[in-house]
């Protein structure tokens, strides 16, 4: 996907759904439906601040079968780059944005007997979506659904009412906590589990479903990365004959579209591949964030994810 | 003439015991009795492990008893593949996750049983498979359905439709089975020579 590809939309609604999440309601400007997509697809959402561009991927959390809008939902992150903030105070009904194609890394399992969903906080949103499409299958499922406290959970309490007592829900605050090893017992062949949440939670889950004996295969996870404040670098594009300063907050592949030169992406959370690219000549380490490259990969140093990765360095240089 | 080089025909491998697993199902038939007993010695004692065998066999070759008397696992003999098949079929609905399957012997009955595992979304990090004994292949007529056992030849009559098929490396895992197709049909009663490949 590439930003010309883009389709501009409006703000319809704004809902504050929790003290730290807003619910946004897109609709495209023409008047027409969006592309269809299915439940676990995101879409990166371009936002046009004062002198800088922001670029963050979102799940669709509505209907799949419903086009006539998306709609996503964003958690506040104070100490980030910028791009949450930037939808909670500036974007308001009738706000222009851009949205990419929708793209699903995190997929239902098709063939599956039966899904089990575990989910923390605002990763709660793919799954929205995922359920909503498993209304047109027999599969059964159950969410497990942990929150901070009662009033962070409105999509819980919205899941419950409509799915009665496969929804599960914990509150930090009352002290309940996943007992994930019982969630994984006992499961039925062709069960799939989901997570999505914080990085600690998706890890545990993997975790207590390889204990009990589960395969890869059966065990699929969101892990979006926002990308991480850091030191800030300078980098020279090889290819393009720029050099480019990256500040703090502004992530590789930010900065690199920032002066104009086309990078490919699809997630821009380290989980694709999409944005690959080859270290020429690093004088320093590179710091990388991205669920893409392997241990010996990183440890080789001659290959970085740009959207999430950073490096603490004197030279680089990207063929780029 | 066996069209080759189709990557939908099966790569089988030696069974290893897969202890990230919290349950080992042992299926097999025949000679596959030999490459069971095999996996069952190098399965640590304590194992949580069942045999589903099947003394039925095109070369004769029966393991029932030692497999029988192999002791610490549960061995349920049955006379027919079929049997063994549908057994499968009722102890897998009882199934966790966690759970190994390891399938020995003939092809049409290791396709048969992966027939089975798919309906329970057994995926291949999940079930290992060894072709044990002859190499004979199922073969589906693709013109009339009719699938026939046994076949050893590049050629074989069909015994539904009698026309004569040319055995393609083609395999289809929903059929369980390579796919047959009229040999002479761009010049009738012009056969290629018939082979003995897969004795």
């Amino acid at each position: 996907m590439r930003h010309d590809e883009a389709i501009p939309v409006e703000v319809a609604a704004v809902e504050q759904v929790t003290p730290l999440v807003k619910q946004f309601t897109l609709r495209r400007v023409d008047g027409g439906p969006f592309p269809p997509f299915s439940g676990g697809c995101h879409v990166v959402v371009v936002m046009h601040g004062r002198g800088r561009t922001f670029r963050n991927p979102y799940s669709l959390l509505g209907s799949p079968r419903n086009v006539d809008c998306y709609q996503i939902a964003v958690r506040r992150h104070d100490a980030g780059r910028g791009g949450s903030r930037f939808m909670h105070d500036e974007v308001r009904v009738g706000t222009r944005l851009e949205v990419g194609h929708p793209v699903n890394l995190f997929p239902l399992a098709k063939l599956a007997r039966k899904h089990v969903f575990v989910a923390g906080g605002v990763g709660i949103t793919p799954i929205l979506a995922m359920v909503d499409d498993l209304r047109s299958t027999s599969a059964p499922w159950e969410l497990h659904y942990r929150v901070r406290g009662p009033e962070h959970d409105h999509f819980g309490r919205k899941l419950r009412d409509e799915n009665g007592n496969r929804v599960h829900l914990y509150y930090g605050s009352h002290g309940q906590t996943l007992d994930l090893g019982r969630i994984v017992a006992n499961q039925p062949l062709g069960t799939h589990i989901y997570t999505c949440g914080a990085e600690q939670m998706v890890a545990a889950v993997a975790q207590a479903a390889k204990a009990a004996g589960w395969t890869d295969s059966h065990v699929h996870c969101e892990r979006f990365v926002a990308p991480p404040i850091g030191d800030p670098f300078d980098v020279h594009l090889a290819r393009s004959g720029v050099t480019v300063h990256i500040p703090s907050e502004r992530s590789l592949l930010e900065a690199i579209e920032a002066v104009g030169v086309d990078a490919p992406y699809l997630c821009r959370g380290g989980v694709c591949g999409q944005c690959e690219t080859e270290v020429l000549e690093l004088e320093g380490v590179l710091v990388h964030n991205d669920h893409w490259l392997s241990d010996e990969e990183r440890a080789a140093a001659k290959k970085i994810m740009p959207c999430v990765s950073r490096a603490r360095c004197t030279r680089l240089v990207l063929d780029r | 003439m066996l069209v080759t080089a189709i990557r939908s025909k099966p790569v089988y491998a030696t069974l290893e015991p897969d202890l990230s697993g919290t349950f080992h199902l042992l299926v097999g038939q025949g000679s596959g009795g030999d490459a069971l007993l095999r996996l069952l010695e190098k399965m640590p004692r304590g194992a949580d492990a069942q045999v589903l065998y099947a003394a039925e066999s095109r070369s004769g070759v029966d393991r029932s008893e030692p497999l029988s008397a192999f002791g610490a696992v549960q061995c349920r003999i049955f006379p027919s593949m079929a049997e063994v098949v549908a057994c499968l079929d009722q102890v897998l609905s009882t199934c966790f996750m966690g759970t190994r399957l390891y399938v020995a012997g003939s092809e049409s009955f290791i396709g048969s049983v992966g027939q089975v595992a798919a309906r329970y979304n057994l995926t291949g990090d999940e079930a290992q498979s060894e072709r044990c004994g002859s190499a004979a292949r199922r073969v589906y007529c693709i013109h009339c359905k009719t699938s026939q056992e046994n076949v050893t030849t590049n050629v074989v009559r069909c015994a539904g439709c009698e026309r004569h098929l040319l055995v393609r490396d083609h395999y289809s895992r929903r059929l369980a089975a390579y796919m047959g197709v009229m040999a002479d049909a761009a010049s009738p009663g012009t056969l290629p020579p018939v082979e003995e490949r897969l004795a």
